[in-house]
């Protein structure tokens, strides 16, 4: 699928290191010129009326993308169209003054000085130009930085990735049609990941990178990036269910088992907040094992209304084997295996699946058990989606978040965390910020004491 | 399955240049005893619908994915009765189990081995002397490949083979000495390893100035891949490299494809071309499709698909399986891309190789 662009007016998308460095430029002029002085309840407008135009199903460009994410991406359009219009809910003005309101005790200060405490003035300045090298094919998920660099008054660059190379070109034109100042300040290309020199020109005049990927890449960036500014990596995580015996009564288990197959059939378990892995606990009425059988029918009825997307052969050899191999395994259960799977593993050893609807149904014997099983993969763990009785979530939440998982959520809710997400438990805007303090003058009266 | 055993060596002693027309029938009737014989293996067959009723054609036989090699016992007889257990690689205690194939003997993986290596590795020569870098079969008695190395030493290896590669590592300063002693004899050698030990050889080489002349008729041969590996070169990259190193021209690089879940390997295509990719061919008890691995269903001609190989040589586990490694099919034979892999995960949650990369197991 050949990529989009969002440059600024009059560029063309950029074949070498130079063009990508006179992309930032113009950049960083146009930061400077129009978003550094725009009031930051301004930002707040422009996303929300571009966001607002593309709850509309109607709008040509969302129509557009609809299009070209099935075809740049495979998922099925049903899929598409439900995942992008609950993501792009949680971009509203209200959902971006929560961002704001929970990170800054006065979010003026990123529009000049501000009193503060003991008699300073204070300012926070974002980075003139934010880098974003973009992974993956969840669609419309670079948003999330582009907002949060807006909200900054950073400028943005993005790398787009091949397999969605989509969205965020489109979304430009909206905050064009918005606010073309704003649109100015913000550029989407596309060039090979190996194109190393390229890479390096868009992160030199950075004064902060964001880059998603496998550790193996984020590492790669982290090699081509300024040494002296912020770099926040996002790499690749796994996410788990838990269920307890109390949602395993016989009239709660189907449903409880259809918010796990819903939680891993979305983005057909590429975002690292679906679950590859459900801990069920022991002694309930319906057993670990059946309940993998219940996962599996679920499983098997989204697929009916939300088919996954065509496998290459890679994924589908990788499936195969995954498959064949509990299949294999004595005391396992295997359940599909073409367009879903369920592996019911009696081990309860903390592993990835092969994804694309993969889930490995694991027993416990108490969900507090959980947590020495995950701690030893700490740099894995994002999400754990729990169904429990209120009285029994301190507890577990105690003994996950030292474990280090960064994010408990009901099952069935865990492929849509609710903005502001703090993603892999860090913060959306203070990362990228730099404060100026002025310290008060000194009264007159200090100076007599001292004399 | 004694007179099962003697038919497929009887097809195997009739040279490699006869026709296959009869592994049809010997492929299903060796299915008959296997779906009898390998417990696990029925019940994978029985969940398929398939036995040796509805099964008609070879082609329909229940290929196995290798995973289950590392989760059952697939044999046709008690397995601590092997004579031998080929392991694949990987960590012992690592986050992944190694596959295991059983051999109550290996009279028949051996009979599948010397015809074939005489083809295609030394069809010119009744001996030559082999410079091997790898261990042999008694240092690493689980390993297939040491055993083929083993076995291709004994079956044709001229006075002064030895192996380069023990518990201790590759010896470079011998085989430097070995290869320059050749050299001076003017005697074609046949090197045999590894690209992975290759690299190790030749690295250690560029850092002391060594290049090689090898005598005309000596020969690379290599198998295997990198994965997991500090490096990566293209099978083409390492032909050019094995030339540039040792003297030797592409239509003396030899590379042999194995798996320990098989019994008969598949090699270049004779003439072997300067030009890659190469074609691989098996001898005619060997038989391999290209499919969609999860419906199994065959992919057309050209068309990238996974490789599933039928091999009469896996007499006593399953003949039938379903390989990670992708290619496509060209003129009834097939190209192979190397392993599959790396698709899975297209967007940020993390699969399985970068999870045993990180836990220091390799898949």
């Amino acid at each position: 699928m050949t990529p989009l662009h969002w440059l600024p007016a009059g560029m063309a998308p950029p074949a070498t290191a130079a063009e990508v460095e006179r992309l930032a430029q113009t950049l960083l002029t146009n930061q400077a010129r129009t978003l550094a002085p725009m009031p930051v309840m301004r930002i707040v407008a422009v996303l929300d009326a571009a966001v607002g135009r593309w709850l509309d199903p109607a709008y040509p460009l969302r129509r557009q993308a609809e299009v070209l994410l099935a075809e740049a991406t495979g998922y099925h359009p049903a899929m598409i169209r439900r995942g992008l219009r609950r993501f792009l809910k949680q971009f509203r003005r209200e959902h971006l003054l929560q961002v704001l309101a929970d990170e800054l005790p006065n979010p003026l200060v990123l529009d000049g000085y501000m009193p503060r405490s003991a008699g300073y003035r204070t300012m926070a300045l974002g980075p003139g130009l934010t880098t974003g090298i973009l992974a993956g094919n969840v669609p419309a998920l670079s948003l999330q930085p582009l907002a949060m660099a807006l909200l900054t008054k950073s400028a943005f660059l993005g790398k787009l990735a091949a397999g969605e190379p989509v969205w965020a070109p489109l979304f430009c034109q909206t905050l064009a049609e918005v606010d073309p100042d704003l649109a100015a300040c913000v550029a989407f290309a596309y060039w090979p990941g190996a194109d190393a020199d390229l890479t390096r020109a868009a992160l030199a005049p950075a004064g902060a990178v964001i880059a998603y990927g496998s550790a193996q890449s984020v590492q790669a960036v982290r090699a081509l990036a300024p040494a002296h500014v912020p770099f926040l990596a996002y790499g690749h995580r796994i996410s788990f269910g838990l269920v307890g015996q109390e949602a395993l009564r016989i009239d709660r288990a189907p449903a409880t088992a259809a918010k796990a197959a819903w939680d891993a059939a979305w983005w057909d378990q590429q975002g690292c907040v679906s679950p590859q892995l459900v801990y069920v606990e022991e002694g309930g009425a319906v057993s670990p094992a059946e309940f993998a059988q219940l996962v599996a029918a679920a499983l098997d009825q989204l697929h009916q209304r939300y088919p996954r997307a065509p496998l290459a052969p890679g994924a589908a050899a990788e499936l195969a084997q995954y498959c064949g191999r509990y299949e294999f395994t004595p005391g396992a259960a295997l359940y599909g295996g073409q367009d879903w799977a369920v592996a019911y593993d009696p081990d309860p050893a903390f592993a990835p699946t092969c994804l694309n609807r993969t889930v490995r149904v694991a027993p416990v014997r108490s969900l507090l058990d959980v947590s020495s099983l995950v701690a030893p993969h700490r740099p894995f763990l994002q999400s754990a989606g729990a169904v429990v009785d209120r009285d029994r979530l301190p507890a577990l939440a105690e003994s996950l978040g030292r474990a280090g998982v960064t994010r408990l959520c009901p099952l069935g809710r865990m492929a849509l965390p609710l903005t502001p997400w703090r993603h892999d438990g860090r913060p959306n805007l203070t990362d990228l910020l730099r404060w100026v303090d002025i310290e008060a003058p000194p009264e007159p009266d200090e100076f007599d004491e001292e004399a | 399955m004694e007179a099962l055993q003697q038919r497929i060596l009887e097809f195997m002693a009739a040279v490699v240049l006869q026709s296959g027309e009869r592994f049809p029938s010997l492929a299903l009737d060796l299915f008959a005893a296997q779906f009898e014989r390998n417990a696990p293996y029925r019940r994978f067959c029985l969940r398929r619908g398939k036995t040796p009723e509805t099964v008609r054609e070879w082609t329909e036989i229940p290929a196995v994915p290798i995973s289950a090699f590392k989760a059952e016992t697939l044999a046709c007889f008690p397995a601590d009765q092997a004579a031998a257990c080929f392991m694949t690689s990987g960590t012992t205690g690592g986050a992944e189990r190694r596959g295991r194939h059983y051999h109550p003997h290996l009279r028949i993986w051996d009979a599948s081995m010397v015809p074939n290596f005489k083809a295609h590795v030394v069809p010119d020569l009744p001996r030559i002397r082999m410079l091997v870098l790898h261990p042999d079969e008694t240092v690493q008695p689980n390993s297939s490949l040491a055993h083929y190395l083993t076995l291709a030493v004994r079956e044709f290896g001229a006075p002064g083979s030895a192996f380069y590669v023990d518990a201790d590592g590759l010896h470079c300063e011998a085989l430097l000495a070995a290869l320059r002693q050749a050299e001076s004899d003017g005697a074609p050698v046949a090197l045999l390893g590894t690209p992975f030990a290759y690299v190790h050889f030749l690295d250690w080489c560029a850092e002391r100035s060594h290049s090689f002349r090898l005598p005309p008729g000596s020969r690379v041969f290599d198998t295997g891949g990198f994965k997991g590996k500090s490096r990566e070169l293209a099978p083409a990259d390492l032909c050019a490299w094995y030339g540039r190193a040792f003297g030797v021209g592409p239509e003396l690089v030899i590379n042999m494809y194995g798996m320990t879940e098989l019994s008969t390997q598949f090699y270049d295509a004779l003439p072997r071309s300067p030009e890659y990719p190469r074609v691989k061919v098996g001898p005619p008890w060997i038989r391999t499709r290209v499919v969609d691995p999860v419906t199994l269903a065959e992919v057309p001609a050209g068309q990238v698909g996974i490789l599933a190989h039928y091999d009469l040589g896996s007499w006593a586990s399953v003949l039938a399986i379903l390989t990670e490694d992708a290619g496509y099919r060209t003129d009834g034979r097939f190209v192979l891309l190397g392993r599959a892999s790396g698709e899975g995960a297209r967007g940020c949650a993390a699969a399985m190789d970068e999870f045993l990369q990180a836990t220091g197991a390799r898949p």
